[in-house]
């Protein structure tokens, strides 16, 4: 072969590989489209035909470290759901609180004689799941609990949600029942509205399809009720040494052959962050607990097994989806300005073909999303459909109509671009897919300025608020390859719960 | 310690068939999403393309 055609032979490799690139980034959207088409699909596979009435003796066990301002609602709350009063305990277990937890929690035991217990550790700050066995431990030791519901004590229950969450433990095949934590502060501002949508899509929708599956990636860790046979065959104790203890429980439940549940209408309202900063600072928490599962459980990825689904490809593509997507947005950013340089023709169909994909996908996910909590569909479509940033939404709708932005709008004022200004906005967009994670990196910094109580929102609302996640995935990257700090950093909550 | 009444054994049974029933709602919703996007795609086809 000549020169030229090793040349020729290495360009067209070339092309192929950074085609490639783009595809990577239309994988997880692909995924996610996958998973809300099997959303309808729970209408007929689901656990309701083998649930049953079942009322077993429940222990609600709810770690607090200075919980003052809302332990005394919650335990009063816990105290009025529609279940069998003499089934219900509840137990606080303080983790040395220094406020005046103790005092709330010694003049709730006298109000509810023999159904609260307050438990006390007096060295705390080991970390939530820690303190969880701290209560794990009393309670199996007596032989009154059948099922023990792991919360918050924040959490505010909906009357009936215990009991439909009891339900799916008349099988003896299920280990633990997951609820639907719902965002529910009274004064919503716009970072609660983004996670009350969040938490639609990836509870409602995307938990719905894991019982399709078979296979669960979380318990909600404020609302999960496991069996005390589970409890019993993980240990009796919630694992410890990583920063998600909520998943590992779920992992090594499934992985005792155990079958996990979400249930849908079992509804909790939960506080959460209200600012960048406080969203971060959580988030940061799970998604290095993300990575110290994935390492954990390397050997179960992709690995069918006949004792349970985690091994599914279909849970791991959307395990890795989520995890790796940070790496497909700028794999597809690099193939996209790759394209631009060798052959920009064929880069614009690419880039035409990922976000025609991607738009259609995630209209189908929004529309799916929206309805399925009409409250806060409601209240948060304007979120849902901003998602991915305003500046997203716009290249969407150029890549579903093309010429309605750049031609026809500017048309609308006389205008027309030249083709310097053409290549400038072509090359913006082609980096943007990446460069949006940088800039909620830059919103975070924003808003601790004093310009960033109303600038920090409308970057969010700009860059968008999954890729301000895609960010935080970025930093858990970096923060576990430094091996920094991992100390447990409580979520301040105040009590704006609706009651 | 008693036993759950017979009356609250109905009423969660009747709950648990009321919430399997409503679960059939997924299909309609689904649909609706999916005729929204084809109609997307139509107008994208028909005046875009």
């Amino acid at each position: 072969m000549t020169g030229a055609g090793v040349m020729e032979v290495l360009y067209n490799v070339l092309v192929v590989v950074l085609i490639v690139f783009v595809a990577t980034g239309a994988v997880p959207v692909v995924t996610a489209a996958f998973h809300f088409l099997m959303v309808p699909l729970h209408a007929v596979i689901n656990h309701y035909r083998r649930a049953d009435a079942h009322f077993p003796r429940v222990v609600v066990l709810i770690p607090a470290w200075n919980e003052a301002p809302v332990i005394g609602a919650t335990v009063d709350r816990l105290m009025q759901l529609s279940y069998p009063v003499d089934r219900l305990r509840v137990c606080v277990v303080d983790d040395a609180s220094t406020d005046d937890t103790p005092d709330v929690l010694a003049a709730k035991a006298l109000q509810y004689p023999g159904q609260v217990i307050h438990l006390r550790r007096e060295q705390g700050g080991q970390g939530k799941a820690h303190t969880l066995n701290h209560g794990l431990e009393v309670i199996l030791a007596d032989d009154w609990a059948e099922a023990v519901l792991i919360t918050d004590a924040d959490v505010i229950f909906t009357p009936e949600s215990l009991e439909k969450m009891t339900r799916h433990l008349a099988d003896p095949r299920v280990g633990a029942v997951s609820a639907y934590i719902a965002e529910g502060s009274r004064d919503r501002n716009y970072m609660t509205r983004f996670i009350a949508i969040e938490y639609v899509l990836s509870q409602l929708a995307a938990r719905r399809a894991q019982n399709v599956l078979g296979a669960q990636a979380c318990l909600a860790g404020g609302a999960q009720l496991h069996s005390r046979a589970n409890l019993e065959a993980i240990g009796g104790r919630i694992p410890t040494g990583t920063l998600a203890e909520d998943t590992v429980a779920t992992f090594e439940s499934q992985l005792h052959g155990r079958k996990m549940v979400f249930e849908p209408r079992a509804v909790v309202l939960a506080e959460e962050p209200r600012t960048i900063d406080g969203l971060w600072k959580q988030r940061l928490r799970w998604a290095r607990g993300n990575v110290q599962v994935s390492w954990i459980y390397r050997k179960v990825w992709f690995r069918p097994h006949r004792g349970h689904h985690l091994g599914n490809i279909a849970f791991g593509l959307s395990w890795f989806s989520i995890f790796l997507l940070p790496f497909a947005m700028v794999l597809s950013s690099v193939g996209l300005i790759g394209l631009l340089l060798l052959q920009s023709d064929l880069a614009q169909l690419v880039f035409r073909a990922l976000w025609v994909t991607a738009s259609v996908s995630f209209l189908f996910s929004m529309l799916v999303g929206i309805q399925l909590d009409p409250r806060i569909g409601r209240h948060s479509w304007r979120e849902a459909f901003l998602f991915p940033g305003l500046v997203s939404f716009v290249v969407m709708i150029a890549a579903l109509f093309p010429g309605l932005i750049e031609v026809w709008l500017p048309s609308l004022f006389g205008l027309k671009l030249l083709p310097v200004g053409e290549t400038i906005l072509t090359v913006f967009v082609y980096v943007w897919i990446s460069a949006a994670m940088l800039a909620a990196w830059g919103a975070r910094a924003v808003e601790k300025t004093r310009v960033g109580r109303w600038l920090s929102p409308l970057l969010i609302y700009l860059v968008g608020y999954g890729p301000m996640l895609c960010a935080i995935t970025v930093d858990s990257y970096i923060k576990e390859w430094r091996h920094a700090d991992a100390t447990w950093i409580k979520t301040e909550k105040v009590g704006r719960v609706l009651g | 310690m008693n036993e759950p009444t017979r009356l609250e054994t109905e009423e969660a049974r009747r709950e648990l068939r009321r919430d399997a029933r409503r679960e059939l709602w997924l299909i309609p919703q689904s649909v609706l999403a999916l005729v929204i996007v084809l109609a997307v795609v139509w107008v994208r086809q028909a005046f875009f393309v």
